[in-house]
Protein backbone atom coordinates (compact mmCIF):
# COMPACT_ATOMS: atom_id res chain seq x y z
CA UNK A 1 0.00 0.00 0.00
CA UNK A 2 1.46 3.21 -0.61
CA UNK A 3 1.66 5.96 1.49
CA UNK A 4 -1.01 8.11 -0.38
CA UNK A 5 -3.42 5.53 0.56
CA UNK A 6 -2.68 4.51 3.74
CA UNK A 7 -3.49 7.95 4.85
CA UNK A 8 -6.58 8.26 2.79
CA UNK A 9 -7.45 5.22 4.81
CA UNK A 10 -6.40 6.94 7.96
CA UNK A 11 -8.90 9.55 7.17
CA UNK A 12 -11.49 7.33 6.71
CA UNK A 13 -11.00 5.95 10.21
CA UNK A 14 -8.97 2.85 9.45
CA UNK A 15 -6.04 2.43 11.53
CA UNK A 16 -4.83 -0.03 8.74
CA UNK A 17 -3.59 2.86 7.00
CA UNK A 18 -2.37 3.78 10.48
CA UNK A 19 0.25 0.39 10.53
CA UNK A 20 1.68 1.33 7.17
CA UNK A 21 2.80 4.67 7.90
CA UNK A 22 4.47 3.30 11.09
CA UNK A 23 6.30 0.53 9.07
CA UNK A 24 7.72 3.60 6.89
CA UNK A 25 8.66 6.26 9.47
CA UNK A 26 8.58 4.33 13.20
CA UNK A 27 12.54 3.80 12.94
CA UNK A 28 13.90 7.02 11.60
CA UNK A 29 11.35 8.36 14.16
CA UNK A 30 12.55 6.86 17.07
CA UNK A 31 16.36 7.16 16.40
CA UNK A 32 16.17 10.53 15.61
CA UNK A 33 13.76 11.17 19.10
CA UNK A 34 16.68 8.70 20.83
CA UNK A 35 19.29 11.03 19.05
CA UNK A 36 17.81 14.11 20.75
CA UNK A 37 16.77 12.81 24.07
CA UNK A 38 19.50 10.19 23.95
CA UNK A 39 16.92 8.18 25.74
CA UNK A 40 15.84 4.74 24.13
CA UNK A 41 12.25 4.43 25.98
CA UNK A 42 11.54 8.22 25.99
CA UNK A 43 12.39 8.03 22.41
CA UNK A 44 9.77 5.51 22.32
CA UNK A 45 7.26 6.59 23.89
CA UNK A 46 7.41 10.47 21.94
CA UNK A 47 7.09 8.64 18.90
CA UNK A 48 4.00 6.45 20.50
CA UNK A 49 2.45 9.71 21.25
CA UNK A 50 3.74 11.39 17.82
CA UNK A 51 1.76 8.78 15.75
CA UNK A 52 -1.48 9.12 18.45
CA UNK A 53 -1.49 12.72 17.67
CA UNK A 54 -1.41 11.72 13.64
CA UNK A 55 -4.06 9.70 13.93
CA UNK A 56 -6.40 12.28 15.57
CA UNK A 57 -5.35 15.22 13.94
CA UNK A 58 -5.17 13.24 10.51
CA UNK A 59 -8.24 15.40 8.81
CA UNK A 60 -6.40 18.36 9.42
CA UNK A 61 -3.18 17.04 7.22
CA UNK A 62 -2.88 18.22 3.44
CA UNK A 63 -2.71 15.66 1.18
CA UNK A 64 -1.20 17.67 -1.12
CA UNK A 65 1.80 17.68 0.86
CA UNK A 66 4.67 15.07 2.11
CA UNK A 67 3.92 13.07 5.23
CA UNK A 68 7.33 12.77 6.55
CA UNK A 69 8.03 16.15 7.29
CA UNK A 70 4.91 17.04 8.74
CA UNK A 71 4.99 13.44 11.35
CA UNK A 72 8.35 13.63 12.02
CA UNK A 73 8.56 17.61 13.22
CA UNK A 74 5.99 16.70 15.55
CA UNK A 75 8.31 13.85 16.77
CA UNK A 76 11.16 16.46 16.98
CA UNK A 77 9.36 18.96 18.65
CA UNK A 78 7.74 16.25 21.36
CA UNK A 79 11.72 14.90 21.66
CA UNK A 80 12.78 19.04 22.27
CA UNK A 81 10.33 19.57 25.19
CA UNK A 82 11.60 16.29 26.27
CA UNK A 83 14.92 17.25 25.97
CA UNK A 84 14.69 20.97 27.36
CA UNK A 85 13.83 19.40 31.04
CA UNK A 86 17.09 17.48 30.51
CA UNK A 87 19.08 21.24 30.39
CA UNK A 88 21.41 20.91 33.33
CA UNK A 89 23.45 18.18 31.90
CA UNK A 90 24.09 20.48 29.10
CA UNK A 91 27.61 21.41 28.29
CA UNK A 92 28.50 25.29 29.05
CA UNK A 93 30.48 25.05 25.69
CA UNK A 94 28.07 23.85 23.35
CA UNK A 95 28.25 26.58 21.00
CA UNK A 96 31.84 25.32 20.51
CA UNK A 97 30.81 21.78 20.57
CA UNK A 98 28.43 22.00 18.36
CA UNK A 99 30.58 23.94 15.47
CA UNK A 100 33.22 20.99 15.67
CA UNK A 101 30.28 18.32 15.10
CA UNK A 102 28.93 20.16 12.07
CA UNK A 103 32.27 20.62 10.54
CA UNK A 104 33.58 17.00 11.38
CA UNK A 105 30.23 15.84 9.71
CA UNK A 106 30.59 18.29 6.69
CA UNK A 107 34.24 17.25 6.42
CA UNK A 108 33.52 13.24 6.89
CA UNK A 109 30.73 12.80 3.89
CA UNK A 110 32.96 9.95 2.76
CA UNK A 111 32.65 7.14 4.91
CA UNK A 112 36.33 5.99 5.92
CA UNK A 113 37.62 2.83 4.79
CA UNK A 114 39.69 1.91 8.47
CA UNK A 115 37.36 1.12 10.97
CA UNK A 116 39.47 2.20 13.58
CA UNK A 117 39.14 5.77 12.37
CA UNK A 118 35.36 5.15 11.54
CA UNK A 119 34.86 4.05 15.50
CA UNK A 120 36.48 7.06 16.80
CA UNK A 121 35.01 9.78 15.27
CA UNK A 122 31.68 7.85 15.41
CA UNK A 123 32.57 7.79 19.00
CA UNK A 124 33.79 11.43 19.08
CA UNK A 125 30.28 12.32 17.51
CA UNK A 126 28.60 10.24 20.31
CA UNK A 127 30.50 12.82 22.57
CA UNK A 128 30.02 16.27 20.85
CA UNK A 129 26.34 15.02 20.64
CA UNK A 130 25.96 14.31 24.16
CA UNK A 131 27.52 18.09 24.75
CA UNK A 132 24.72 19.73 22.94
CA UNK A 133 21.52 21.76 23.93
CA UNK A 134 18.23 19.88 22.95
CA UNK A 135 17.67 22.72 19.78
CA UNK A 136 21.41 22.04 18.57
CA UNK A 137 21.09 18.47 18.70
CA UNK A 138 17.59 18.32 16.79
CA UNK A 139 19.34 20.98 14.04
CA UNK A 140 22.23 18.25 13.26
CA UNK A 141 19.79 15.60 13.25
CA UNK A 142 17.38 16.51 11.10
CA UNK A 143 20.42 17.72 9.29
CA UNK A 144 22.79 14.79 9.05
CA UNK A 145 20.25 12.38 10.49
CA UNK A 146 17.04 12.69 8.40
CA UNK A 147 18.57 14.59 5.56
CA UNK A 148 16.49 17.82 5.51
CA UNK A 149 17.65 20.87 3.52
CA UNK A 150 17.83 23.65 4.91
CA UNK A 151 14.30 24.82 4.06
CA UNK A 152 12.73 21.71 5.28
CA UNK A 153 13.98 22.63 8.68
CA UNK A 154 13.46 25.82 8.86
CA UNK A 155 10.34 24.93 7.89
CA UNK A 156 9.72 22.01 10.75
CA UNK A 157 11.67 24.01 13.42
CA UNK A 158 9.57 26.87 12.34
CA UNK A 159 12.39 29.08 12.18
CA UNK A 160 13.90 31.27 9.13
CA UNK A 161 16.57 29.30 6.87
CA UNK A 162 18.82 32.47 8.16
CA UNK A 163 18.74 31.20 11.78
CA UNK A 164 19.62 27.79 9.92
CA UNK A 165 22.64 28.78 8.40
CA UNK A 166 23.55 30.73 11.63
CA UNK A 167 23.17 27.64 13.38
CA UNK A 168 24.92 25.58 11.15
CA UNK A 169 28.19 28.27 10.42
CA UNK A 170 28.26 29.48 13.74
CA UNK A 171 28.62 25.48 14.62
CA UNK A 172 30.77 24.48 12.23
CA UNK A 173 33.92 26.99 13.11
CA UNK A 174 33.12 26.27 16.81
CA UNK A 175 33.12 22.35 16.28
CA UNK A 176 36.03 22.33 14.40
CA UNK A 177 38.44 22.85 17.36
CA UNK A 178 36.89 20.31 19.27
CA UNK A 179 36.89 17.49 16.70
CA UNK A 180 40.28 18.67 15.60
CA UNK A 181 42.59 15.67 16.54
CA UNK A 182 40.08 13.79 14.12
CA UNK A 183 40.34 16.21 11.66
CA UNK A 184 43.66 16.38 11.10
CA UNK B 1 30.72 12.90 -3.63
CA UNK B 2 27.33 12.36 -1.87
CA UNK B 3 24.53 14.46 -1.75
CA UNK B 4 24.56 17.32 0.55
CA UNK B 5 21.13 16.17 1.73
CA UNK B 6 21.96 12.36 2.05
CA UNK B 7 22.01 11.52 6.04
CA UNK B 8 25.34 11.31 7.09
CA UNK B 9 26.70 7.81 7.42
CA UNK B 10 27.99 8.33 10.79
CA UNK B 11 24.79 9.40 12.19
CA UNK B 12 22.71 6.15 10.92
CA UNK B 13 25.17 4.30 11.92
CA UNK B 14 25.31 6.01 15.93
CA UNK B 15 21.07 5.76 15.15
CA UNK B 16 21.59 2.16 14.73
CA UNK B 17 23.59 0.78 17.53
CA UNK B 18 22.18 3.08 20.32
CA UNK B 19 18.70 2.44 18.59
CA UNK B 20 18.40 -0.30 16.41
CA UNK B 21 15.87 -0.77 13.68
CA UNK B 22 15.18 -4.25 14.36
CA UNK B 23 13.71 -4.36 17.69
CA UNK B 24 11.93 -0.63 17.24
CA UNK B 25 8.11 -2.17 16.84
CA UNK B 26 5.85 0.39 18.60
CA UNK B 27 2.36 -0.76 16.85
CA UNK B 28 0.86 -3.18 19.58
CA UNK B 29 1.27 -0.54 21.45
CA UNK B 30 -0.14 2.22 19.02
CA UNK B 31 -3.03 -0.14 17.99
CA UNK B 32 -4.16 -1.05 21.81
CA UNK B 33 -4.05 2.89 22.83
CA UNK B 34 -5.69 3.79 19.55
CA UNK B 35 -8.69 1.03 20.05
CA UNK B 36 -8.90 1.74 23.73
CA UNK B 37 -9.10 5.56 23.02
CA UNK B 38 -12.11 5.06 20.20
CA UNK B 39 -14.18 3.23 22.61
CA UNK B 40 -13.64 5.60 25.48
CA UNK B 41 -14.42 8.63 22.76
CA UNK B 42 -17.56 6.61 22.16
CA UNK B 43 -18.17 6.49 25.80
CA UNK B 44 -17.41 9.88 26.43
CA UNK B 45 -19.33 10.89 23.26
CA UNK B 46 -22.10 9.33 24.72
CA UNK B 47 -21.64 10.37 28.55
CA UNK B 48 -21.49 13.88 26.85
CA UNK B 49 -25.03 13.45 25.19
CA UNK B 50 -26.23 11.55 28.07
CA UNK B 51 -25.11 14.74 29.96
CA UNK B 52 -26.37 17.06 27.22
CA UNK B 53 -29.85 15.19 27.52
CA UNK B 54 -30.23 15.42 30.88
CA UNK B 55 -29.48 19.18 31.41
CA UNK B 56 -31.90 19.64 28.22
CA UNK B 57 -34.84 17.95 30.05
CA UNK B 58 -33.99 20.03 33.45
CA UNK B 59 -34.14 22.44 31.24
CA UNK B 60 -37.32 22.40 29.86
CA UNK B 61 -38.85 20.60 33.37
CA UNK B 62 -37.50 23.99 35.22
CA UNK B 63 -39.29 26.37 32.28
CA UNK B 64 -42.60 24.27 32.57
CA UNK B 65 -42.40 24.59 36.26
CA UNK B 66 -42.04 28.26 35.93
CA UNK B 67 -44.61 28.41 33.52
CA UNK B 68 -46.95 26.37 35.39
CA UNK B 69 -45.87 28.14 39.08
CA UNK B 70 -45.68 31.95 37.86
CA UNK B 71 -49.49 32.91 37.02
CA UNK B 72 -48.32 35.48 34.52
CA UNK B 73 -46.29 33.31 32.78
CA UNK B 74 -48.69 30.54 32.74
CA UNK B 75 -51.33 32.77 31.82
CA UNK B 76 -49.00 34.24 28.26
CA UNK B 77 -48.31 30.11 27.90
CA UNK B 78 -52.09 29.36 27.67
CA UNK B 79 -52.42 32.44 25.39
CA UNK B 80 -50.28 31.58 23.16
CA UNK B 81 -50.79 28.07 22.95
CA UNK B 82 -54.87 28.88 22.38
CA UNK B 83 -53.34 30.77 19.49
CA UNK B 84 -51.66 28.66 18.02
CA UNK B 85 -54.84 26.14 17.79
CA UNK B 86 -52.73 23.41 19.78
CA UNK B 87 -55.11 20.92 21.42
CA UNK B 88 -52.89 21.46 24.66
CA UNK B 89 -56.25 23.34 26.23
CA UNK B 90 -57.31 21.67 29.26
CA UNK B 91 -60.56 20.15 28.64
CA UNK B 92 -61.65 18.10 31.78
CA UNK B 93 -63.82 20.84 32.60
CA UNK B 94 -65.91 20.27 29.68
CA UNK B 95 -65.38 16.34 29.72
CA UNK B 96 -66.01 16.01 33.16
CA UNK B 97 -68.95 18.57 33.07
CA UNK B 98 -72.46 16.37 33.46
CA UNK B 99 -74.44 15.91 30.47
CA UNK B 100 -76.67 19.07 31.02
CA UNK B 101 -80.76 18.30 31.32
CA UNK B 102 -82.67 19.44 28.58
CA UNK B 103 -83.30 23.42 29.66
CA UNK B 104 -86.34 23.97 30.75
CA UNK B 105 -88.99 26.26 29.01
CA UNK B 106 -90.16 28.79 31.01
CA UNK B 107 -93.06 29.49 29.45
CA UNK B 108 -94.16 33.31 29.33
CA UNK B 109 -97.60 33.97 29.57
CA UNK B 110 -98.08 36.85 26.94
CA UNK B 111 -99.66 40.32 27.63
CA UNK B 112 -103.38 39.50 27.02
CA UNK B 113 -104.38 39.89 23.22
CA UNK B 114 -105.72 43.45 22.35
CA UNK B 115 -108.75 44.30 20.00
CA UNK B 116 -108.20 46.17 16.85
CA UNK B 117 -109.90 48.93 18.77
CA UNK B 118 -107.62 49.29 21.31
CA UNK B 119 -104.63 49.26 18.93
CA UNK B 120 -105.99 51.78 16.92
CA UNK B 121 -106.10 54.19 19.82
CA UNK B 122 -102.62 53.48 20.80
CA UNK B 123 -100.72 53.64 17.63
CA UNK B 124 -100.30 57.20 15.60
CA UNK B 125 -100.34 55.28 12.09
CA UNK B 126 -103.04 53.90 10.05
CA UNK B 127 -102.77 50.11 10.55
CA UNK B 128 -104.48 47.84 8.00
CA UNK B 129 -105.42 44.15 8.49
CA UNK B 130 -106.41 41.55 6.66
CA UNK B 131 -109.70 40.81 5.82
CA UNK B 132 -109.42 37.65 4.72
CA UNK B 133 -107.14 34.79 5.68
CA UNK B 134 -107.15 31.08 5.87
CA UNK B 135 -109.92 29.21 6.88
CA UNK B 136 -108.00 27.38 9.58
CA UNK B 137 -106.08 29.91 11.25
CA UNK B 138 -108.44 30.01 14.50
CA UNK B 139 -106.16 31.94 17.04
CA UNK B 140 -105.24 35.09 17.22
CA UNK B 141 -102.64 37.61 19.11
CA UNK B 142 -102.41 41.28 18.52
CA UNK B 143 -99.66 43.34 20.50
CA UNK B 144 -98.36 46.77 20.60
CA UNK B 145 -94.40 46.89 21.00
CA UNK B 146 -92.77 50.43 21.64
CA UNK B 147 -89.41 51.08 19.93
CA UNK B 148 -87.01 54.32 20.81
CA UNK B 149 -88.17 56.62 17.81
CA UNK B 150 -84.69 58.45 18.50
CA UNK B 151 -83.29 55.51 16.64
CA UNK B 152 -85.56 54.13 13.94
CA UNK B 153 -87.31 55.85 11.59
CA UNK B 154 -90.95 56.60 12.38
CA UNK B 155 -92.61 56.02 15.70
CA UNK B 156 -90.90 53.60 17.07
CA UNK B 157 -94.12 51.24 17.30
CA UNK B 158 -95.11 48.20 15.77
CA UNK B 159 -97.86 46.07 15.68
CA UNK B 160 -97.64 42.49 15.50
CA UNK B 161 -100.69 40.07 15.22
CA UNK B 162 -100.31 36.10 15.56
CA UNK B 163 -102.45 33.78 13.99
CA UNK B 164 -102.15 30.53 14.18
CA UNK B 165 -104.16 26.96 13.73
CA UNK B 166 -103.70 26.23 17.63
CA UNK B 167 -104.38 28.30 21.05
CA UNK B 168 -101.05 27.93 21.56
CA UNK B 169 -99.30 29.33 18.78
CA UNK B 170 -97.60 25.71 17.71
CA UNK B 171 -95.00 26.65 14.99
CA UNK B 172 -94.51 22.91 13.33
CA UNK B 173 -98.74 23.51 12.92
CA UNK B 174 -98.94 26.40 11.28
CA UNK B 175 -98.61 30.15 12.01
CA UNK B 176 -98.80 33.65 10.09
CA UNK B 177 -96.93 36.34 11.40
CA UNK B 178 -98.01 40.24 10.58
CA UNK B 179 -95.55 42.84 11.69
CA UNK B 180 -97.00 46.26 10.86
CA UNK B 181 -94.01 48.90 11.37
CA UNK B 182 -94.34 52.72 11.64
CA UNK B 183 -91.40 53.35 9.42
CA UNK B 184 -88.84 50.21 8.55
CA UNK B 185 -88.93 47.06 10.18
CA UNK B 186 -85.66 47.67 13.22
CA UNK B 187 -84.94 44.26 12.44
CA UNK B 188 -86.11 42.60 9.59
CA UNK B 189 -85.36 38.84 8.94
CA UNK B 190 -82.52 37.75 7.40
CA UNK B 191 -83.69 35.86 3.69
CA UNK B 192 -81.48 34.84 0.62
CA UNK B 193 -81.32 37.63 -1.15
CA UNK B 194 -80.81 35.16 -4.61
CA UNK B 195 -84.47 34.03 -4.03
CA UNK B 196 -86.31 37.71 -3.53
CA UNK B 197 -88.90 38.28 -6.47
CA UNK B 198 -89.92 41.73 -6.59
CA UNK B 199 -93.68 41.81 -6.68
CA UNK B 200 -96.51 44.42 -6.67
CA UNK B 201 -98.39 44.35 -3.10
CA UNK B 202 -101.51 47.08 -3.35
CA UNK B 203 -99.64 48.48 -6.17
CA UNK B 204 -96.39 49.21 -4.15
CA UNK B 205 -93.32 47.65 -4.62
CA UNK B 206 -92.69 44.63 -2.42
CA UNK B 207 -90.38 41.77 -1.83
CA UNK B 208 -91.42 37.71 -1.58
CA UNK B 209 -89.25 34.99 -1.07
CA UNK B 210 -90.07 31.61 -0.47
CA UNK B 211 -87.93 28.70 2.07
CA UNK B 212 -85.93 29.25 4.83
CA UNK B 213 -82.79 28.72 6.41
CA UNK B 214 -82.07 25.16 8.11
CA UNK B 215 -79.99 23.76 10.29
CA UNK B 216 -77.24 20.64 8.79
CA UNK B 217 -77.45 19.16 12.04
CA UNK B 218 -73.78 18.65 12.92
CA UNK B 219 -73.74 21.09 15.37
CA UNK B 220 -74.36 20.13 19.57
CA UNK B 221 -78.06 20.73 20.14
CA UNK B 222 -76.74 21.62 23.53
CA UNK B 223 -74.31 24.10 22.70
CA UNK B 224 -74.77 25.37 19.51
CA UNK B 225 -76.40 24.91 15.85
CA UNK B 226 -74.77 23.57 13.11
CA UNK B 227 -74.63 25.36 9.90
CA UNK B 228 -77.29 26.84 8.56
CA UNK B 229 -78.28 26.47 4.65
CA UNK B 230 -80.53 27.72 2.63
CA UNK B 231 -83.78 24.89 1.71
CA UNK B 232 -85.86 26.60 -1.07
CA UNK B 233 -88.49 23.33 -0.02
CA UNK B 234 -89.11 24.53 3.15
CA UNK B 235 -92.33 25.77 4.39
CA UNK B 236 -91.50 29.58 4.82
CA UNK B 237 -92.92 32.28 3.30
CA UNK B 238 -92.44 36.24 3.41
CA UNK B 239 -94.12 39.29 1.81
CA UNK B 240 -92.91 42.58 2.52
CA UNK B 241 -93.91 45.84 1.43
CA UNK B 242 -94.19 49.54 2.28
CA UNK B 243 -97.52 51.28 1.99
CA UNK B 244 -98.42 55.30 3.16
CA UNK B 245 -95.14 54.72 5.18
CA UNK B 246 -96.19 52.05 7.00
CA UNK B 247 -93.89 48.51 6.65
CA UNK B 248 -95.70 45.24 6.53
CA UNK B 249 -94.48 42.00 7.05
CA UNK B 250 -96.28 38.74 6.07
CA UNK B 251 -94.56 35.53 7.35
CA UNK B 252 -96.31 32.12 7.01
CA UNK B 253 -94.69 28.94 8.51
CA UNK B 254 -95.69 25.93 7.39
CA UNK B 255 -99.14 27.05 5.80
CA UNK B 256 -98.19 25.47 2.71
CA UNK B 257 -98.52 29.24 1.79
CA UNK B 258 -97.65 30.49 -1.51
CA UNK B 259 -97.22 34.00 -3.03
CA UNK B 260 -101.06 33.81 -4.31
CA UNK B 261 -102.07 32.78 -0.67
CA UNK B 262 -99.88 36.05 0.92
CA UNK B 263 -101.03 38.50 -1.81
CA UNK B 264 -104.12 37.61 -1.06
CA UNK B 265 -104.05 38.02 2.57
CA UNK B 266 -102.20 41.22 1.40
CA UNK B 267 -104.57 42.39 -0.40
CA UNK B 268 -107.36 42.32 1.82
CA UNK B 269 -106.19 44.37 4.37
CA UNK B 270 -108.16 47.39 5.20
CA UNK B 271 -107.72 50.03 7.74
CA UNK B 272 -111.76 50.01 8.32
Amino acid sequence: MKEADAIAQLKAGNIAGLKVLMDIYQVQAVQAAFLITRERAMAEDIVQNAYLRSYERIRQFDDSRPFRPWFLRIVINDALKVADNQMHNVSLDEDEVYQKLIDKLESTVDEPEDNVQRNELREAIIEALHKLSPRQRAVIVQRYYLGFSEREMSNELDCSPGTIKWHLNTARKRLRALLLPFVE
Amino acid sequence: MKEKNQPHWAMLEIAEKEAPGSTINLWPRVKAQVISSVDKGSRTIMSRRMKQFAFGLMLALLLIGSLYFVPSARAFATNIIQRMGIAFVDTRHYEAAPIQAPAEVIKVTPPPSLSIEEIRQRISFKLMIPTWLPDDLIYVHRSIHEYDPAEIEGSGQKVSIEYGRTADLDFQRGVLFLSVNDGAIPAPPLLAESREQTVTVNGHSGIYVYGGWQDDGRGDPTTKMGNLQWDDQADDAYLTWTQDGVTYLLEAHNLEADLDVLLRIAESMTSE
